[in-house]
């Protein structure tokens, strides 16, 4: 006879002498467990059903659309206007899996040589060598190339098509996009900065908008690049700026590279983006701040107040005027006739605590507060070394080094109405409100753009005069400091900072040439004058159409301010 | 499956003897229908029976054929409709694909580098100076007034008489004359002497010629400058000065 198991289940001699009441209480459970597994079973059919009819009905899942593979992997970057920076194509590259490989090698590299003669044989033949099973061989090859190589019949080579970034103006504001890496990640510029807004994959179809001008980048490089040549510099720079919103429409700096073929280290002289890195003493240019800050703060109480022009004795230096004047010059002469001796007296007014906190409020004792990353340090004495001495020589533009965009952004607030707009290398939305903080009074402004415009018609500046334009500005020359310290007194960086049109200002332009040897031509002038200012009016007389200002031979700004407290030309 | 869920146990259990049991609990029901069958045993109902369980399993299973087919069938249609648009959003990918690619070729060539590279060695188009610009139509019409002089009109000619009739036109004499006639002159001297009236077709000649004559003595259109200026305005835009 058999026994019922430990967990009960019946045996057959168990069911024997089973109640007939236990059989139907099993037979209601069995029936249940009918019941339940039948429903699953229609649930199961129920939703197989449903999955059917989504397959059939409902749209395929996006990620089996071949269209998908249109969208690009990196988004473009673009101008102000829509014209394309930076994009992505799908190039051809060469890759090599050395172990697949029929037949002689070094002959294989000879005849991949003679095709892509621009890679080197011996990198050819040591791809062909490597001790990995899969290693590149050369990117970006052309299409008939590359249907050269497929006929070579080698099955070790691969042919592949991989994303690539290309940047169709070469090396236009080469030193603001940037350029990406091997692997495609952003390298330098905007590229670096916004590269996981350029990958990332929901907005690969929505280009990033920068405040770049193409056109006006264009024109300054080339005019740049020319004036460099002409003058035999060591490098330029530019930068071009909206005073109203703090836009950067161009900056340039030269040498400059081609980002399509980078090479070489970042490092570089040619990779070194001179507006934003490069810290330089900017000299005269620095003066109309001072005098800004001395009319705002009431130090200068009246701009008729006249400065003596005798030299300052400061230490084991003296602080004299180039071309000393003889006489105590009035506020607007300080500034056409850039003396050192007169800027100092307004700064040594102003005091210590006052300029810092102009400094500060400008800006200049920060990086600058722009998208990229590649920022320079601004370079100025410690709280304890600001001395007497530090405030004098700052406030004529020695002793501090700030960067080119440092100084335009003070220009656009000198000239703006007062109001210090933080700079920005990305469009703007239209109508949105612009960040700014207010620096100068109006009535300061005013002055400054007299002061600037006639600078410009009376004063060190006359060679960047644009006919038309009204323009304003000052003219900059610092001597380079010397490796071992001290300065060298044969080499300068010249600078020109200026607005226009000055009646009503839309644009700052600051340029600036490193080392100029002087053009013989021109009188070999080492000067911001004579190297420099040329270069001002030039890319104001080709920018100002592209961007719209008109020009009036018979419109000038209101120079009633300082109207008496100068002597004009050819009295 | 079915075992897990205790059907086998509840089919054992229903065979043998339990299912004698289970009749015997339900003997009334059970009975009546066992009578009723034997009933229909003997009568010729159930051939009726038995052939209407036979056409409805076969409309059941047409039914189900017809539904699986018609099924199949849309699910067949829908397939190549998603199949044919599923192509067309691939073309147009490719399309899409082909365009980018033409316009990053486009955009390479014409890059503003080499725009401006053929402008300075073919070009040579230059920005408008301020000179060349007018504040608005007042100052036009001061250029129109002190338009140069031009030379005297000759088109009031036509109101003088005509004294003989007008020769033609040279090159329609050449063409009509029936024979070569000595000609007095060479047709090169067909034009009338200087103090000769002009003939109409050597008056549209005059005219032409004064017109011209008037155009190189005005300035061009829009410029508002005398052709000397003009010529100062296309000098080389990046003159350094000494």
């Amino acid at each position: 006879m058999r026994r019922s198991d430990r967990a009960g289940n019946a045996t057959p001699a168990a069911a024997e002498v089973r109640l007939p009441g236990a059989r139907q209480a099993a037979l209601g459970v069995a029936r249940q467990r009918l019941v339940v597994g039948l429903f699953a079973v229609a649930l199961f059919a129920f939703v197989l059903g449903l999955r059917l009819v989504e397959l059939a009905v409902a749209a395929p899942p996006a990620s089996s659309s071949r269209a998908a593979a249109a969208a690009p992997a990196r988004a473009d970057i673009v101008d102000r206007n829509g014209v394309v920076l930076a994009t992505t194509y799908r190039a051809m590259a060469l890759a090599v899996r050395p172990h697949d490989i029929l037949g002689d090698k070094a002959a294989l590299a000879d005849a991949i040589h003679a095709i892509l003669p621009n890679r080197p044989r011996d990198a050819i033949l040591a791809a062909l060598t490597h001790d990995g099973r899969f290693t590149f061989v050369a990117r970006r090859i052309m299409p008939e190339q590359a249907e050269a190589l497929r006929r070579l019949g080698q099955p070790g080579l691969v042919l592949e098509r991989e994303p690539e970034r290309l940047y169709p103006n070469g090396a236009l504001a080469a030193h603001l996009i940037g350029f990406t890496g091997i692997d495609g990640e952003g390298a330098m510029g905007i590229e670096r900065a916004f590269d996981q807004r350029l990958r990332d994959p929901r907005r690969s179809d929505e280009p990033l908008v920068l405040a770049i001008d193409a056109r006006v980048q264009q024109v300054l490089e080339s005019e740049l690049l020319h004036q460099k040549t002409r003058q035999g510099a060591e490098a330029a720079a530019g930068v071009v700026m909206d005073v109203k919103t703090g836009e950067v429409l161009a900056i340039a700096s030269l040498p400059a590279f081609d980002a399509n073929a980078p090479g070489g280290l970042a490092g570089m002289p040619s990779h070194m983006n001179r507006i934003t890195l490069g810290v330089y003493e900017l000299g005269s240019t620095f003066k109309p701040v001072t005098v800004a800050m001395g009319l705002e703060a009431g130090t200068i109480r009246s701009l008729a107040e006249t400065y003596p022009t005798t030299g300052i004795r400061i230490g084991r230096h003296t602080i004299r005027d180039l071309h000393p004047r003889g006489r105590p010059l009035t506020v607007p002469e300080v500034i056409i006739h850039s003396s050192n001796v007169g800027t100092a007296r307004i700064a040594e007014a102003l005091g210590k605590d006052r300029q810092k906190a102009f400094l500060a409020k400008l800006g200049f004792l920060d990086r600058v507060p722009a998208e990229i990353l590649e920022k320079g340090r601004t370079l100025y004495p410690s709280d304890a070394n600001w001395g007497l001495s530090s405030v004098l020589t700052i406030g004529f533009g020695h002793g501090m080094a700030v960067t080119p965009l440092h100084l335009a952004s003070a220009y656009a607030t000198l000239v703006n109405g007062g109001i210090h707009h933080p700079p920005t290398f990305l469009k703007r939305p239209a109508g949105a409100p612009v960040p700014g903080e207010r620096v100068f009074s109006e009535e300061v402004s005013a002055a400054s753009r007299a002061m600037l415009r006639a600078a410009v018609t009376e004063g060190t500046g006359r060679r960047a005069d644009a006919p038309g334009y009204r323009v304003g500005g000052k003219t900059g020359t610092a001597e380079k400091l010397r490796p071992g310290g001290g300065y060298d007194r044969g080499r300068n960086v010249t600078t020109f900072a200026g607005a226009f049109p000055m009646d009503d200002p839309r644009y700052v332009v600051v340029v600036m040439l490193d080392d100029p040897r002087g053009d013989p031509e021109a009188g070999g002038g080492r000067t911001a004058g004579a190297t420099i200012a040329p270069a001002f009016r030039n890319v104001v007389l080709r920018v100002a159409p592209v961007l719209g200002v008109r020009p009036d031979m018979r419109r000038e700004p209101d120079l009633g301010m300082i109207a008496g407290l100068y002597q004009e030309r050819g009295r | 499956m079915m075992r897990a869920l205790g059907i086998g146990a509840a089919r054992s259990a229903s065979s043998g003897r339990g299912e004698q049991v289970g009749r015997g609990s339900r003997i009334g029901r059970s009975g009546r229908r066992a009578g009723s069958r034997r009933q229909q045993l003997r009568s010729p109902a159930p051939r009726t029976a038995g052939r209407r369980r036979s056409l409805g399993a076969v409309l059941t299973v047409l039914v189900t054929l017809a539904v699986a087919i018609g099924s199949y069938t849309v699910s067949a249609r829908v397939s190549a409709e998603r199949q044919a648009a599923e192509e067309l959003a691939s073309a147009n990918a490719a399309l899409a694909r082909q365009v980018h690619a033409l316009g990053q070729e486009l955009r390479v060539r014409m890059r503003l580098p080499q725009l401006q590279s053929w402008n300075e060695t073919t070009f040579r188009m230059q920005p408008a100076s301020a000179r060349q610009l007018l504040g608005g139509t007042a100052e036009l019409a001061v250029y129109a007034i002190v338009r140069p002089q031009t030379p005297a009109p000759v088109l009031v000619a036509a109101d003088a008489p005509l004294p003989t009739p007008l020769p033609a036109l040279p090159r329609l004499a050449v063409e009509t004359a029936p024979t070569p006639a000595p000609a007095p002159a060479p047709l090169q001297a067909a034009p009338a002497p200087p103090a000769a009236r002009p003939a109409p077709g050597l008056v549209l000649a005059s005219v032409g010629a004064i017109i011209d004559a008037a155009i190189a003595d005005t300035p061009e259109e829009g410029s508002g400058l005398p052709p000397a200026e003009l010529a100062g305005a296309s000098a080389p835009l990046t003159p350094i000065e000494p």
